[in-house]
């Protein structure tokens, strides 16, 4: 299987509507990332994003790059710095090591801050 | 709602099951789905559906819980077996491991997610519980 040496980068803004479709989605209704009244009362003082909306998107890089091709993912990642609710985020990655299928791969927002880092790696399935 | 039955740090132990969910990925999920990504191009489920059904299942399956726990880190293997729309997904979670450091609470929740006879999604959900 030949291996891009990167993930293609898709973005994703954000916003009121999207925090509520992911709630229905994932059925995580916490008031962080919904009620901006709840939300401003605590550390973050706005609505966040959900966490694996961002890993979602990065699911959708990973799609994008490797289509119908017959592999399987594993990914090991970490959440890193929260996403306000209306911010735009970038999903994508880069080739680790071409031998064994590994990248490293990331969510950024459009100011370098990373908000999601790890590695995938991807191998062939009969 | 009785105080003693909310899922606690105290109360998770290595091993613990706390069920199976069935997650229809029904119509409005596909709706809800597309209102975010965007149309899908077939019947394909997209691989991070199979993340949204196991965030569900792992807020379904451990009720009540307090508010405020954060989502740490995912290890999540997908096997090669694609699910499509209106399958249904059976997520089972469970308890892998627990360790205060720091303190801060951290638990490990293993899933297994199934369509039919086929695993398509194992990994682990790392947390950090509120007190």
């Amino acid at each position: 299987m030949s291996l891009p040496t990167s993930l293609k980068t898709l973005s994703l803004e954000t916003s009121a509507a999207t925090a509520a479709a992911y709630a229905e989605l994932s059925h995580d209704f916490n008031p962080l990332h919904l009620d901006p009244d709840f939300a401003a009362a605590t550390a973050f003082g706005a609505p966040i994003a959900h966490g694996t909306m961002a890993l979602n998107l990065l699911m959708q890089s990973i799609a994008a790059t490797f289509g119908d091709q017959p592999v399987s993912e594993h990914l090991d990642i970490r959440f890193s710095a929260p996403v306000k609710v209306g911010e735009t985020i970038l999903a994508g990655g880069e080739m680790r090591d071409g031998a064994i299928g590994v990248y490293d791969v990331w969510v950024r927002k459009p100011d370098g801050v990373t908000t999601l880092t790890g590695t995938l790696q991807i191998e062939a399935v009969a | 709602m009785q105080a003693e039955d909310m899922w606690t740090y105290e109360r998770f132990e290595p091993g613990q099951v706390f069920g199976v969910v069935e997650i229809p990925l029904d119509a409005a999920k596909r709706a809800h789905w597309q209102e975010i990504f965007g149309a899908c191009s077939d019947e394909t489920l997209p691989r991070g559906m199979l993340v949204a059904a196991m965030m569900e299942a792992y807020i379904r399956a451990i009720q009540p819980r307090p508010k405020g726990n954060v989502h740490a880190a995912q290890t999540l293997h997908f096997t090669g077996h694609r699910p499509r729309w209106d399958d249904t997904i059976a997520i089972a979670v469970s308890c892998l491991s627990k360790e205060e450091k720091k303190g801060r609470f951290w638990v490990d929740f293993g899933i297994q997610a199934s369509a039919g006879d086929n695993t398509v999604l194992s990994g682990t959900i790392r947390s950090i519980w509120a007190q």
